[in-house]
């Protein structure tokens, strides 16, 4: 089984595609945001964030099972060296860490692992989070927020518009950023319901700088990830590219103040400052609430302009008359702004370079070695591969490797560098069995001929190894045997 | 160095540009203040001006070579259009020596700018965008004034749409889009489209103010003018008088009969004048020809690039033109037949993609682009007028509705996004000087070559030797074929091969050709011929070779030799 996306849904290889099935995609999701419309004209106002929901999912879905693979997969070093940990945890146990010797760092995700947790599945999930986090978060704004009466609208802002262009450009967009972040895909939405939950009680309303607290407290603790923005970059993150929202936000909250909306835009502001004076902040959870607060600050006023829109078109015929205005005029902001979303435009293929290199899907070929490897080998063997090949031995295999230089670089990487010779050129490969416990070789075509080997099957020369593998496109693997 | 003389090689183009963007963040804010201060709607639109100017200014200061000279293809044939006619080469005719031009206005112009002088063209060349960039916002702000007073069209609500029409026509995704960003594409790269686009709004104001043949005719040689500057904008704009004659028509209102006469006669002088030229246009160029490229991109979703992919600007274009319409007057009325007949012209596409002939369409997008734009301010000026009559008080005054929609609007502002960059694929390749290769063997055509003398030489060189040496060449790869594209072949195989001087002088009048620049593709295009052959032929005088950098093959400048038997 591959860990291609689209086979969760059964999807055929190249579906979607990110550019042949682009234009049609495009022409979906205007048509979805008319549906969402529609329903919000028509439909109670439950259905109005669950309308949102799949319009969002359907945005973000596309891009999710366009990926060939999951998000950075053998293309970025920290998220193939997670992936790498989990298969490694759970397919050979032990505490050391992808490479033989070296000690585990503790991760929720190798923890995970090592209690049964499939590793198919911890691989793919940070893949799928932000396609479940960002209709989450927009769905626990209606339910879970005070103002039961614009909820839905609240719903609305923080399904559309929760992530922008202007940001996004920056680098801080919450779309592209979650991929990357799967703990903060994971947290966020739990923290904005317990901001949502604490707001509703009766001293919130002048408790909600403590809620602010706790909130930025519990964000603070998100593994932080690039990019770190410069002073001039926050200050326009904070101010320019909140757009409409910083000014239609900023009225509510000061005008019609709510403790949650309050809450979420002091807590993120607070952690901008703290990342623009050098703490250790993650900039894209702490845009993440900053913004969710703007929205939820500006609800009651963007629901006052609806209200009047909507009276305006309700009066524009005897037809029309019967027309709820707010349901109306929320109905026309969804019809007017959604189509022309970020969400709706985004191509994260484009935008970030990790997202573009996931779309090509992996080797055939790579699977059935890795899958061999998996099956046929000890879980304890230890695995000689290329700098190539070694992630893939990890990440796929679930075996340990000697050397992975693209992952790690160890303290005594030119131990392994020498034991890498020493066991490619014949000489005492014992040893470093030994010290390593290296009892496999993965070969592929055209490599390793700094030692000597001009063809995979010149290592079967060498005294001690046992060709146990031969796969059609040249790889083979070698036992190393006593 | 750069286009003033500074040398900019050691500047750290990220940190200028994101400085810039910063910058123009914070002269925004004083921008917006002083429209708060000063109550007047001109602030508004210097501001416009100067916000166009500051994008320009960025743009180009870190460029060590002319924009786009090399990376577009599109920019050396323009370059050559001037200098060529600056060197004193036919107006009328393209790059390609003999080849009729389709927009010989531009070269024209540049010239005569330049004094006809081919050197000031290439000093000059960089700072054309400017006055384009910064005249289109001031032609809007004109170009819309109401024909009779108290008709809408208000200095403020106009004032807006400069700005607009200017500064929102691009968005920050737009790099990644079938169609990039329109303002460096209009105002940087193709500084001859962006004149016929300063035009267009003084077109319109001629237009609405047309009383009696007198005018009607003026106003024919006026879109006539906008024809020679840029055909596909005089199309564009035809078509669009067009819709609002039938809709005049249509509607019934009183002043039907004259706008289809006033349309009719406009429209019929433009083409009685345009026309043979258009004719002889269509039997020179394959542009009919069905060609599968010219079909819209697989992952252009056509319908939506013009509507929804504007985000707000279309929404809101859509009630400015429902405005405009219904203002009644004739600006209105025109300025909505223009959209709907650039909307139309949109969807044709969808035909003449079938037909394999869908060319030029990002033309007719950035067109749209900027309708809607302008569209967009007229529409938010009304919204902005209806909030503000509800809001009790006498803070909505226009001044304080203008500087509310421009906070809204200034972090969607060009400069304050802008990252060429990342944004503009032209821009890094501009970024380094132009390779001795290309600067020497063009500076000794442009210095030495007589002004009616052609070049011969490899076809891709070729537009180098146009667009920096100021001569007319046989041929250019990026020039459309011409119909003699044989014998063109011939006479260059013939220059190159044959020894009997008198042949090659033969072959070499019919075309003017008094220089044979060798380049290694053109040796490679002609197996068999070597330097040291052509060298050995008295005909041929060797007046210069430049090395290749890295000691690759030479560029060698020869020079044709009266007529000798050899």
């Amino acid at each position: 089984m591959t860990l291609r996306p689209g086979v969760l849904l059964g999807l055929p290889e190249g579906v979607p595609d990110p550019l042949l099935h682009l234009a049609a995609m495009r022409y979906v999701l205007c048509g979805l945001a008319l549906g969402w419309a529609l329903v919000v004209l028509k439909a109670r106002r439950a259905w109005w964030p669950a309308a949102g929901a799949l319009w969002v999912l359907a945005a973000v879905g596309f891009w999710t099972f366009a990926l060939g693979r999951p998000y950075g997969l053998l293309e970025d070093r920290e998220l193939t060296a997670r992936a790498a940990r989990i298969a490694v945890v759970a397919n050979a146990g032990g505490p050391e860490d992808l490479l033989a010797g070296e000690n585990l760092p503790p991760s929720a995700w190798t923890w995970a692992a090592a209690r049964g947790v499939p590793p198919r599945l911890l691989q793919s999930l940070p893949t799928f989070l932000p396609l479940l986090a960002l209709p989450v978060l927009g769905l626990m704004g209606y339910l879970l927020w005070g103002r039961r009466r614009i909820a839905p609208l609240a719903a609305i802002l923080w399904l559309a518009f929760a992530t922008g262009e202007l940001e996004t450009l920056r680098g801080v967009g919450l779309a592209g950023g979650l991929w990357r972040r799967p703990e903060a895909a994971l947290v966020l939405p739990v923290l904005v319901a317990a901001a949502l939950a604490l707001s509703r009680l009766r001293a919130a309303s002048r408790a909600w700088p403590l809620i602010a607290l706790a909130l930025a407290a519990g964000a603070a603790a998100l593994p932080v990830e690039p990019p770190r923005l410069p002073i001039p970059d926050i200050l326009l993150l904070a101010s320019m590219d909140q757009g409409a929202w910083l000014f239609l936000g900023a009225y509510g909250l000061v005008r019609r103040g709510d403790p949650a909306a309050r809450a979420l835009t002091a807590a993120g502001a607070g952690l901008l400052v703290a990342h623009a004076c050098g703490g250790p902040i993650d900039v894209v959870g702490a845009h993440a609430l900053y913004r969710l607060g703007l929205l939820l600050g500006a609800a009651p006023v963007v629901a006052d302009l609806c209200h009047r829109a909507g009276a305006w078109i309700a009066a524009r015929g005897p037809r029309l008359r019967h027309l709820d205005p707010s349901a109306a005029g929320a109905s026309a902001l969804v019809a007017l702004l959604v189509p022309g979303s970020f969400l709706a435009w985004w191509d994260p293929t484009k935008t970030d370079a990790i997202a573009g290199a996931s779309v090509p899907g992996l080797a055939r070929a790579l699977y059935e070695v890795t899958d061999w490897i998996r099956h046929e080998t000890p879980p304890h063997a230890v695995v000689l591969a290329s700098e190539d090949y070694a992630p893939a031995v990890a990440a796929l295999g679930g075996r340990r490797v000697l050397r992975a230089p693209t992952l790690l670089r160890p303290a005594d990487e030119w131990r392994r560098i020498r034991a890498q010779s020493a066991v490619l050129e014949g000489r005492d490969p014992q040893k470093h069995v030994a010290r390593y416990g290296v009892t496999f070789v993965l070969i592929a075509p055209s490599e390793f001929a700094e030692h000597g080997l001009t063809t995979p099957d010149d290592l079967g020369a060498l005294d001690r190894f046992r060709l146990r593998y031969r796969h059609a496109e040249g790889y083979l693997v070698y036992e190393i045997v006593p | 160095m750069n286009a003033f003389g500074v040398d900019v090689s050691g500047l750290d183009v990220a940190a200028f540009l994101a400085q810039a963007r910063l910058l123009a963040a914070l002269a925004g804010l004083v921008w917006i203040a002083l429209v708060l201060r000063a109550r007047r709607p001109a602030v508004v639109l210097v501001g416009a001006m100067a916000a166009s100017a500051l994008a320009w200014l960025v743009s180009t200061w870190p460029l060590q070579r002319i924009y786009a000279l090399g990376p577009s293809a599109d920019r050396i044939t323009n370059l050559a259009w001037c200098t060529m006619v600056a060197a004193g080469a036919p107006p009328l005719q393209t790059s390609q020596v003999g080849q009729l031009h389709f927009e010989p206005l531009w070269g024209l112009l540049v010239a005569a700018l330049s004094g006809f002088d081919a050197d000031r063209v290439l000093a000059l060349y960089p700072f054309l965008p400017l006055p384009m960039a910064i005249a289109f916002p001031a032609a809007l702000y004109v170009g819309l004034r109401p024909a009779e007073p108290g008709e809408g069209w208000s200095p403020w609500e106009r004032a807006a749409a400069a700005l607009a029409g200017t500064l929102l026509i691009s968005a920050p995704f737009d790099y990644m889009t079938t169609y990039r960003v329109p303002w460096a594409l209009m105002f940087l790269l193709k500084p001859n489209h962006s004149l016929a686009l300063v035009l267009f709004p003084l077109f319109l104001y001629a237009f609405v103010r047309v009383r009696g043949w007198r005018s009607r005719i003026a106003v024919g040689l006026f879109l006539h003018l906008v024809a020679w500057t840029f055909v596909l904008h005089m199309a564009y704009i035809a078509i669009g008088l067009a819709v609002y004659a039938a809709w005049t028509l249509v509607a019934g209102r009183g002043d039907g009969r004259r706008a289809v006469v006033d349309v009719a006669t406009v429209i019929g002088v433009n083409a009685l004048i345009v026309s043979p030229y258009l004719v002889m246009l269509l039997v020179g160029y394959p542009f009919l020809q069905p060609v599968a490229i010219q079909q819209i991109a697989t992952a252009s979703p056509h319908l939506l690039e013009t509507t929804f992919r504007l985000g707000p600007i279309f929404p809101l274009g859509v009630w400015g033109v429902v405005v405009a319409h219904r203002r009644g007057d004739r600006l209105g009325r025109v300025w909505s037949g223009q959209v709907v007949g650039a909307y139309l012209i949109w969807v044709g596409y969808l035909v003449l993609s079938a037909m394999h002939q869908a060319r030029e369409r990002d033309e007719i997008a950035f067109w749209i682009r900027i309708l809607m734009a302008v569209s967009a301010a007229v529409g938010a000026w009304d919204l902005a007028a209806r909030v503000g009559a509800r809001w009790r008080g006498t803070r909505a005054t226009p001044a304080w509705r203008a500087a509310a929609l421009m906070a809204m609007a200034l972090p969607w502002c060009l400069p304050c996004w802008w990252d060429p960059a990342r944004m503009d694929v032209l821009f890094p390749g501009s970024l380094p000087p132009l390779p001795r290769r290309i600067v020497e063997p063009t500076d000794y055509i442009r210095l030495h070559a007589p002004p009616r003398a052609a070049v011969a030489s490899d076809p891709d060189y070729s537009r180098w030797i146009a667009a920096l040496g100021g001569r007319q060449v046989l041929r250019d790869r990026h020039m459309h074929l011409t119909a003699d594209q044989p014998d063109r072949e011939r006479v260059l195989d013939t220059l190159l091969r044959e020894a009997d001087g008198a042949s090659v002088a033969a072959a070499a009048a019919r075309y003017r050709i008094g220089y044979l620049v060798v380049t290694p593709a053109l040796l490679a295009m002609h197996p068999g011929v070597t330097l040291e052959d052509l060298g050995s032929r008295p005909h041929w005088e060797r007046v210069l070779v430049t090395g290749e950098e890295g000691g690759g093959d030479p560029i060698v400048v020869l020079r044709l030799a009266a007529p000798t038997r050899g």
